[in-house]
């Protein structure tokens, strides 16, 4: 656990001292903004709600979550700090988690950032029709759902290349395909059966309960299991380096 | 060693596999064992006590079965599962009374016919297949079945689940319906049929036993036995036998709900050719004499530049200029009165404004004004009426702008209108429909006791709008805009559903998600702030303390290799 630790605080520092994570954040907390007061236009709507920006939220993850995961590995992969990290006392595991927990709180951070954005509506509503903030709360658990499981995605892609730019891409793609396999609309040309899987493999069926102001326990372990997988899945990866 | 590399790396890929399984086998048990946790303020997607106390008073059980196609279009596929998780709740929650039953339906002719025979059939509903725009046919039905009486309700849908669901359940176990009872003497006005289509729609006719009275010359008013509710469209003069029916029936307790109209015409651009009778019926006396009085004016609202179609023929449609109909917002309701609920804002077209009269101090006597209009209304006097306006028409210099009470409730101890008088000599029947309305309410064993002081129950609502329900007015309201057209017929049922099912009922519908709005009060500046402060406020900040990490750590660095590096 000590490891765990250790790796944690040195990927948190590493973060903090990476001009990179601080374009991510600004790029993230910009496009946020502008879904809700420029794309949508709340006050032209004239509903006082964060629907539309937790309708938009999972796209502007998809583009921050895999930027930050990208150099996780794919950078000690390349500068070869990989194989003095593999020389350390520390299982795999403690290393793919000290990792995940670190950019964790970086997404985490980066979402809570945001939250002068409700404090805002929440003030400028109408006295006589209060915002549900029990529903808000539901949404934002969310969010952090969601971007967890983009982390663990995308944490496993940056494992297998050498590449931050390919680990880059190609964890975005996978993000999107995950997230929108359960869209209605493709679900309805597919055949039943793989109908069905597609429609509870899906992330944007899970977290949609979530942005109604619902709490399910099928979507929580949904989140839980998906991102246990694909940590597991890093660690079979990083492991993999000692055989190959 | 070739061999140890292969096993470590099938062993590495078996266990991703058997990871993946266990996961995939934990969710598909958790499937079926799940909990539900409803965050929102108002536990919108809860099962609410209302309902399960409806539910508590089932003598047997209720089975909800619920049919859905096997293939849905995109847009059912959440609604769905929402229907399926409810109704998995409600059969939690109800002790054992509602048996639920979920069924697929194919494309099995049985099926077909089998459910034909509720007279449950695929709807058709439109997709988007190929870049096209089709038609296709869904089962998306829920039927409700208690002993042999059924109910099926189509296309559930989220907004109003619950109140579909405790409106088919009370239909199918109640013994008598609530007796309303529609009265229109006006052989002008649509009122009774555009009501009757409402009732219709809405499904409330299921629920209410209504009962349409067109007064006419050969057929005085009779109110009927158990009559929960009376409704008077746009009243006229009644026979001074008809007005003692009327009071007596509230002051035996007896709801009256009126729906008043302050001038004499139909179409109000037709109204200089029509001679101008004075509007003052007698029931509006009647009105005074428990405390409430109409007032002959027009109130006319220069805050709603709305023009409203109001009919005409091909593309002569008249428009009805405005500022002439007061759209009435929801702070412009001033009470918390059931029938305002889920209601936020009204068109009350012709509007009267009303006054309350100081005719009793009983501490049981109960009068407060439901409504107001804006701040932006003007009265105007009949029959001077200048309907010359256009939407973007000014206020006449010597108009007084204020806000006005359209409509108001009455209710406890008020005094007989005709408390001291001699009682009207019986009416003679001469119509067989009222004759064996009389011969029923005798059947009944109903006899109205001449009373001089109203029954606790009694109560009179009264609107300031006869045309609030006709149906030219509706007709309009619905193509020019079906929100405003959902809020009236909301309105309409709230009014019916506060006087006679009980606050269960009522409780269930107006549990809706409201969506918040902003401040009205709200400035440029303030706006643009938050849009500014949201959208660039936070990053620049993230932005800056980028940049100072930055230089503080150059300079750090700088200052340990001046120390360490020689």
């Amino acid at each position: 656990m000590n490891a765990t630790y250790q790796i944690f605080a040195k990927e948190l520092r590493g973060f903090l001292n990476s001009p990179a994570i601080y374009i991510f954040l600004t790029v993230f907390l910009v496009l946020s903004g502008a879904v809700m007061f420029y794309l949508r236009n709340i006050f032209a709507e004239g509903a006082a709600t964060m629907a539309p920006y937790f309708g938009a939220a999972p796209a502007v993850l998809l583009i921050f979550v895999p930027a930050v995961a990208m150099r996780l590995w794919a950078e000690e992969n390349k500068i070869g700090t990989l194989e003095l990290l593999m020389t350390l006392p520390i299982r795999d595991w403690e290393a793919v988690t000290g990792k995940y927990l670190a950019s964790a709180v970086v997404v985490v951070a980066a979402i809570v950032l945001t939250l002068p954005m409700p404090l805002f509506i929440a003030s400028f509503a109408k006295e006589a029709t209060p915002v549900d903030a029990g529903a808000w709360i539901s949404g934002y658990a969310g969010l952090i759902f969601t971007g967890l499981a983009y982390l663990a995605i995308s944490e496993a892609i940056s494992a297998m290349t050498r590449n931050q730019i390919v680990a880059y891409i190609i964890g975005a793609t996978a993000c999107f395909v995950l997230t929108w396999v359960s869209q209605p609309s493709l679900l309805y040309y597919m055949p039943d059966f793989l109908a069905s899987i597609m429609g509870w493999l899906g992330i944007a069926a899970h977290s949609q309960n979530f942005s109604r102001g619902i709490f399910d326990t099928r979507d929580f372990f949904y989140f839980l299991s998906l991102i246990f997988l694909m940590l597991f899945i890093t660690v079979r990866v990083v492991e993999s380096r000692r055989w190959r | 060693m070739m061999s140890h590399r292969k096993n470590l790396k099938w062993m590495s890929l078996g266990s991703i596999v058997i990871a993946t399984v266990i996961v995939a086998a934990l969710n598909l048990l958790l499937a079926n064992n799940y909990r539900r946790i409803d965050l929102t303020r108002d536990q919108i997607y809860t099962i609410s006590p209302e309902l399960q106390n409806i539910i508590s008073g089932l003598k047997d059980k209720a089975t909800l079965t619920f049919y859905a196609s096997q293939k849905l279009p995109p847009q059912y596929v959440s609604a769905e599962r929402f229907v399926e998780d409810n109704l998995r709740e409600l059969a939690e929650k109800s002790d054992g009374k509602i048996i639920v039953k979920l069924e697929k339906i194919g494309t099995d002719a049985d099926d077909e016919s089998r459910l034909a025979k509720f007279g449950i059939n695929r709807l058709p509903v439109g997709i988007i297949e190929r870049d096209q725009q089709s038609i296709t046919n869904i089962y998306f039905h829920i039927r409700v079945q208690y002993g042999p009486r059924f109910h099926v309700i189509n296309m559930p849908d989220e907004s109003g689940f619950e109140y579909q669901l405790a409106h088919a359940i009370t239909k199918v176990t109640a013994k008598t319906r609530p007796r309303i009872v529609f009265v229109q003497n006006d052989p002008r006005f649509d009122f009774l049929d555009t009501i009757g289509s409402l009732l219709g729609q809405m499904g409330l006719k299921d629920i209410y036993e209504v009962i349409s009275l067109k007064v006419e010359e050969d057929y005085p008013l009779v109110i009927p036995a158990r009559t929960e509710l009376l409704v008077l469209g746009k009243p006229i003069d009644f026979r001074v036998q008809e007005l003692f029916e009327i009071d007596q029936y509230l002051m035996s307790g007896g709801q009256v709900l009126v729906f008043a109209q302050p001038t004499d015409f139909q179409n109000p651009l037709l109204m200089f050719e029509q001679d101008h009778k004075d509007w003052r019926y007698n029931f509006y006396e009647v009105l005074d004499g428990y405390g409430l009085r109409i007032r002959p004016e027009l109130v006319e609202d220069y805050g709603s530049a709305l023009p409203i179609p109001v009919g005409g023929e091909g593309n002569q449609a008249a428009r009805l200029p405005s500022p002439i109909l007061p759209i009435i917002h929801a702070d412009r309701f001033t009470s918390e009165t059931a029938i305002l609920r889920d209601t936020a804002r009204l068109l009350l077209p012709m509007a009267a404004p009303m006054e309350f009269l100081p005719v009793s101090k009983a501490p049981e006597f109960y009068a407060e004004y439901l409504m107001h209009t804006t701040e932006q209304t003007a009265l105007q006097v009949a029959p001077e009426f200048n309907l010359g306006l256009s939407p973007d028409s000014e206020p006449p210099a010597d108009a007084e702008l204020a806000s006005h009470p359209v409509a108001a409730i009455l209710a406890g101890p008020m005094r007989s209108f005709f408390a001291g008088k001699p009682q009207p000599d019986a009416l003679k029947i001469e119509s067989t429909r009222s004759e064996y309305q009389v011969l029923q309410r005798q059947a009944e064993g109903f006899v109205f006791e001449r009373r001089d002081v109203a029954e606790p129950g009694a109560r009179v609502t009264v609107i300031g709008s006869g045309m609030m329900y006709s149906g030219t007015m509706l007709g309009n309201l619905r193509r020019l805009d079906p929100y405003l057209y959902g809020e009236q017929a909301s309105f309409l049922a709230n009014i019916l559903e506060s006087t006679t099912v009980g606050s269960d009922l009522l409780s269930i519908r107006r549990k809706q998600i409201t969506t918040p709005v902003f401040r009205e009060d709200l400035t440029d500046s303030q706006r643009s702030f938050a849009r500014f402060a949201n959208t660039f406020g936070v990053a620049l900040l993230i932005a800056i303390g980028g940049i100072g990490r930055f230089f503080w750590r150059k300079g750090h660095l700088k200052s340990l290799r001046r120390r360490y590096v020689k």
